[in-house]
Formats: structure tokens, C-alpha cells, sequence
């Protein structure tokens, strides 16, 4: 069986990945040493001197004509490890982050271009040692560490449905006393979804394909995301799974979840991506694409996951 | 008579592997879906997914099994296969680049490109005059090389999906078979096998010594030439397909020998069809055995019989 899409984050990265991320105590360390290397030329360093000054004159004039935003300067920052944090507090707190995870540059990221260019960090106590940020978000089964850092941390919940997704915003929001709260306009999305489905008269079979041909049953988040649409998983068994080509055409859905299919990683064992029965059985019914960064695990994208399924619902014959 | 039933066993078993699948087909489904007959998913099942792959299965296995038998005719090694010189990894190895980097859809190719560059690899180590002992030695030393490559990149996977992506292929499996991946693996495999063949009267002869083998006229190096890029092509072709499927070269040759004999020329198709019943059969194994959603590996289950078999030649040669 494939590992779940769900615990792409749950692994932590193999060393030497290097992520291009550069610590602040190394750099501080090779400038310390840099500067106390001798010179011979004391040219150079009267020039350093010099140069020292008019920095130091320079900061002053800035800082006393342009003085810092105090509210931006008390702004508390937040880092995550793992894709799943990162998911959240660009959800949640995009104008605190100060780190995400090593995954933040991946096809399944929701990073924009500039978050991306974000230092990167992973569960890793030397490296988060090295990060200035006030907190740090752990994803769950992560932050052994946590109480050896001297930051306040969190650590996300592991859970498959929407009431995990309240619990760890809450978690967040707790501890860094956001000043915006999306939270209610979460819930009211979730409400819209509940209203909209308990208008359809019937709930249409609903199959989850993945790029690898696994599929989602019960107690998944990809159940509760096609429960909150308002439809019903054609998968009846409990968790993760890769079924067989043979059990995949033997399903008779009203409705297909294809996702990972666009950003989904390369692989020899794209079944439904590209075994051409399981081809030619996903375009025998309609079928709708969500897009993998939406749900590397429980985060906020399930809940436009959820709507775009309903969406989907709504135009199905 | 006992080539007739080896025939038959293999047809058979072919024909067997129709009747066991995810799908729930009866016998009489199953053939009449064979024909093209009765509900449209069960003629699906059968002709677009159980027969492909179960011809799969045949052409991979053949080409294991021909290549194994000249392997330790060529070595007069019995622990000699694919999977010991260094082919086997070697494939493994240029599909798992290719995996690394994103190029899904070259994954045969590449597998074929580190097979012939590994060959030639062990061709250049092993040098044109040495004897069969050196090319294993250049063979699993090659192999272990790519081993150590593919660890290397297996390290650097950029994600724990990536990673999963190639172990559970190094795994080896008929799962994704389709008729697609049996015409590039059939016409590659068939002629490498054809390649064996065309060894197999100059393995007889080296069965009586290099240095005799020689005086009788055999060149080494165009044997050694022609029986490589003969693996290469089995072993390379399989591994593209269907990933790493090991210990058939080693184990069906020897179940050959036992009930045909030991002439090497004769041991290269026989081990041919033996390989290619064996692992259909293996095949049928571990579609009984996987259940929903939970899948065993061929690679696995053909290590889990090849590797005590291994084990048992290895302690009879040092005994002996």
C-alpha cells in the first residue's frame, strides 16, 4: 500500500537535504570569525573603522527620523516543520511567519513566490535552535525537542476531519493571539456546505482516486471533505488504501475525486494516471480534479476541497 | 515427454492465473469474458488486465530464467544470476534516476540504459582475456556500486512520497501491467533470449574448460560479448516493466538441471519456459495473498523463495 498522501509531512527529511536553508548562529559565527581575522593592511582596516562609524551614525539618523512600528515590532513570528503547519499559518497568520517548513517549495506548497523565499526549516532541534522565530508549529508526531528550544511551540493534532482543523487553529490562535480571526469565516463555510447539502434530495456515490490509484474510505479526510459536500464515499473501507485496477472499474460512482494528478509527484505507479482501463473508466464518469496542496492533510484547504466537491455535485446530471 | 509437460505446465499455468484477480470472476466468466463474451467490466478484467499480465509475467520470468541458466553455464558457477552480477541493480539503478528526476515515463529506458552501461561497466572491468571468475567479481562488484547509488539517491529523495515511490517499485510488482509494457519488454526480452541462444553451443563446449573451450575454437570475448548483452536485454527489459524481480536466474536453472540434465545449451530455453511458469505461478501467489488494498510483492515473495535456496547452494559448495 502506498503511503498515504496524508503523511507526506509525518517523515522528517533525510540529512544532508541542505534546503539552501542558512543558519542565523552560522552566519553570525562566520562573521564574528571574519572579523577577527588580522589584517596585515592597516589601510583596510582603517577603512573598516571608518566604515563602522558612518554605519553606526547611519542607523542612528535612520532609527531617530523613521522609529520603528511598535506594533509590528511586538508582531510576534511564527516558523512551521512540516507542510501540514505551513498550511495553517498561511491560512491563519501569513504576516508571522518566519520560517516554513522543508517543504515549503514543493509542487504541493500553497506558498506564494515571495513565502517561498522564506528560510526553511525542519524538526531538527539544532536548526530550530538557530531560528529567531517567537514560536514554532510542529506537525503532529513532531517537537520530541520542543521543551529543550526555550520557544513557546505547538505541535498540530493528527485528525482526519473538520473538527481536528477547529482544535489546531484554536491551538495556534491560542498561542499567538492573532489579531485577525478566520475561524468564524471557516465555520460559516462549513455551515454554507451543511445548508447546501441538506438541500440536494439525494447524496451521489463519490470515488477518491489518487495520481497512484489509492483511494480514501472511511475516517479519512477525504470522507469527511465528500460528507461536508453532501455526498457519500463509494469506498466503504475504513482508512487508506490502494485498491486493485480490477476493484477500481468495479465501482459505479456518480461522481470521481481525482486529485495529485496535476502537482502530484512523478511515479511508475501513477495507476490512475496512467493505466489506461483505469483511464478510460475515470472518463466514463464525470469527475472533478482537486488540486493537491489543497489537502496534504487536514488543514484549511479541505474546507475549499469540500466546496469544490459540492460544486461539483451541483452539476452532476 | 518431460519437455511436453513442461510446455503444458507453463500454458497452464498462463491460463490459471486468468481465473485469480481482485474481481470476483467465476470459471465460466472468466472464459467467456476470455472470448469476449458476457459483461462488458469482466471482458475488461480478463483481456486488458489479467492476460497482459500474465503474458507479462511469462516474457519477464523467461527472460530471467534464460539468462540465469547462461550466467552459470558461462561461469560454471551455480551461484550465478542476474541478480548476483549486478544487473538486476544496475537496472534498478538508471530507473530509480529517472524516478529521482521526475521522468516517470522513461523509467523503462532508463532501467535499459543502466543494465547496458552497467554491462559494459563489468566488460571493461572483467577485460576482454579474463576468466569467468573475474566477471563475477566485476559483477558484483558493478552491482554493488549501484546498490550504493540507489541508497545514495534514496537518501536524497526530496520527500517521503518520492521515497515510498521507489522502494515499493524496487519491490517489484505485475500490478500495472498492460499490454503497453509487454510490447516494449517482449520484443526486447525475445531477443535477448534469441542472443543466449545463439551462445548456448559455445557454453557447452566451455563446459569442458576455458583454456579447451578455446583450443576448440570458441572465443571467449565474443561469447562474453554476446551472453551480456543478452542479460542486459532480459534482465534490463524485465526490471523497466515490472521493477526489481529477483533470484528467478538462480533458482529455476537449478530446478532445470535437476530434472533435464546439466547441458548448458539445452538448460537456456528450458530455464526459459521454467521461468516463465515459475513466475506466473509466483504471480498467482501473491494475488491470492494481497488483500484489499494491501498489496505483496512479487519481488518479495520471489526473494522469499530464492533467498533460502541461495543459502542451501551456497553451504553445499562449501561443503563439497
Amino acid at each position: 500500500m502506498l503511503a498515504p498522501v496524508a503523511q507526506l509531512d509525518r517523515a522528517l527529511p533525510s540529512e544532508g537535504r541542505g534546503q539552501r536553508f542558512e543558519s542565523s548562529r552560522v552566519r553570525h559565527f562566520c562573521l564574528r570569525v571574519a572579523a577577527s581575522q588580522p589584517n596585515p593592511h592597516l589601510r583596510v582596516g582603517l577603512f573598516r573603522r571608518k566604515s563602522t562609524a558612518v554605519r553606526t551614525s547611519l542607523i542612528f539618523v535612520l532609527t531617530t527620523m523613521f522609529p520603528l512600528n511598535s506594533s509590528a515590532a511586538e508582531s510576534p513570528t511564527i516558523a512551521s516543520t512540516s507542510l501540514c503547519g505551513d498550511s495553517y499559518l498561511l491560512a491563519l497568520a501569513p504576516d508571522h511567519i518566519n520560517a516554513l517548513s522543508w517543504q515549503s517549495r514543493s509542487p504541493l506548497s500553497r506558498a506564494s513566490e515571495a513565502q517561498r523565499a522564506f528560510p526553511q526549516i525542519w524538526d531538527d532541534p539544532e536548526v530550530l535552535l538557530s531560528t529567531d522565530a517567537d514560536f514554532i508549529l510542529f506537525g503532529a508526531g513532531e517537537g520530541k525537542f520542543s521543551d529543550k528550544l526555550g520557544k513557546k511551540a505547538v505541535t498540530l493534532k493528527w485528525g482526519e476531519d473538520f473538527e481536528t482543523l477547529k482544535l489546531n487553529a484554536d491551538a495556534i490562535h491560542d498561542i499567538i493571539a492573532l489579531p485577525t480571526d478566520v475561524r468564524t469565516d471557516w465555520a460559516d463555510r462549513v455551515k454554507t456546505l451543511k445548508n447546501r447539502s441538506n438541500a440536494r434530495n439525494s447524496k451521489p456515490k463519490i470515488l477518491y482516486l489518487s495520481r497512484s490509484g489509492g483511494s480514501a474510505g472511511t475516517g479519512t479526510f477525504v470522507d469527511s471533505a465528500i460528507k461536508a459536500a453532501g455526498g457519500e464515499n463509494a469506498a466503504l473501507m475504513s482508512g487508506w488504501f490502494t485498491p486493485d485496477p480490477e476493484d477500481i472499474i468495479a465501482y459505479e460512482p456518480d461522481l470521481i475525486i481525482t486529485s495529485f494528478f496535476k502537482n502530484g509527484y512523478e511515479s511508475v505507479q501513477s495507476t490512475a494516471f496512467r493505466n489506461k482501463v483505469v483511464q478510460r473508466f475515470i472518463a466514463k464518469y464525470p469527475s472533478v480534479e482537486i488540486d493537491g496542496s489543497l489537502w496534504p492533510c487536514a488543514g484549511p484547504g479541505l474546507i475549499e476541497a469540500a466546496e469544490l466537491i459540492s460544486e461539483a455535485i451541483d452539476k452532476l446530471p | 515427454m518431460k519437455l511436453i509437460l513442461l510446455i503444458i505446465g507453463t500454458l497452464a499455468a498462463i491460463l490459471f492465473s486468468l481465473f485469480f484477480g481482485a474481481a470476483n470472476l467465476s470459471v465460466g466468466q472468466t472464459l467467456q469474458a476470455l472470448m469476449g463474451h458476457g459483461r462488458e467490466i469482466d471482458v475488461t478484467i480478463i483481456r486488458e488486465l489479467r492476460l497482459p499480465r500474465a503474458l507479462l509475467g511469462a516474457v519477464i520470468g523467461a527472460g530471467l530464467g534464460a539468462s540465469g541458466a547462461a550466467l552459470q553455464g558461462y561461469t560454471r558457477n551455480p551461484l550465478a544470476a542476474p541478480g548476483i552480477l549486478g544487473f538486476t541493480s544496475c537496472a534498478a539503478l538508471g530507473a530509480v534516476i529517472a524516478l529521482y528526476f521526475g521522468f516517470s515515463q522513461a523509467v523503462p529506458f532508463a532501467a535499459l540504459l543502466g543494465t547496458v552501461l552497467g554491462a559494459l561497466l563489468i566488460l571493461q572491468i572483467a577485460g576482454p582475456r579474463k576468466g569467468a571468475s573475474t566477471l563475477i567479481l566485476a559483477g558484483v562488484g558493478v552491482g554493488a556500486l549501484a546498490t550504493a547509488l540507489t541508497g545514495l539517491i534514496m537518501n536524497f529523495a526530496p520527500n517521503p512520497w518520492a521515497l515510498s515511490e521507489i522502494v515499493y517499485w524496487l519491490m517489484g510488482s505485475l500490478k500495472n501491467a498492460e499490454l503497453g509494457g509487454f510490447l516494449i519488454c517482449a520484443p526486447l526480452t525475445a531477443l535477448g533470449i534469441l542472443l543466449l541462444l545463439f551462445v548456448g553451443p559455445d557454453l557447452r563446449t566451455l563446459s569442458l574448460g576455458e583454456e579447451t573451450a578455446t583450443s576448440l575454437g570458441v572465443s571467449l570475448s565474443k561469447v562474453r560479448t554476446l551472453l551480456i548483452a543478452g542479460t542486459a536485454l532480459c534482465v534490463g527489459s524485465g526490471v523497466a516493466i515490472a521493477g526489481a524481480i529477483g533470484f528467478i536466474g538462480l533458482f529455476v536453472p537449478h530446478v532445470i538441471r535437476l530434472i533435464f540434465g546439466p547441458d548448458p545449451m539445452k538448460l537456456i530455453p528450458l530455464s526459459a519456459l521454467g521461468g516463465a511458469g515459475f513466475l506466473v505461478l509466483a504471480d498467482i501467489i501473491t494475488r491470492t495473498l494481497t488483500g484489499p488494498g494491501t498489496q505483496l510483492y512479487l519481488g518479495i515473495l520471489t526473494s522469499l523463495i530464492g533467498v533460502p535456496f541461495f543459502l542451501y547452494l551456497a553451504v553445499r559448495e562449501t561443503q563439497t
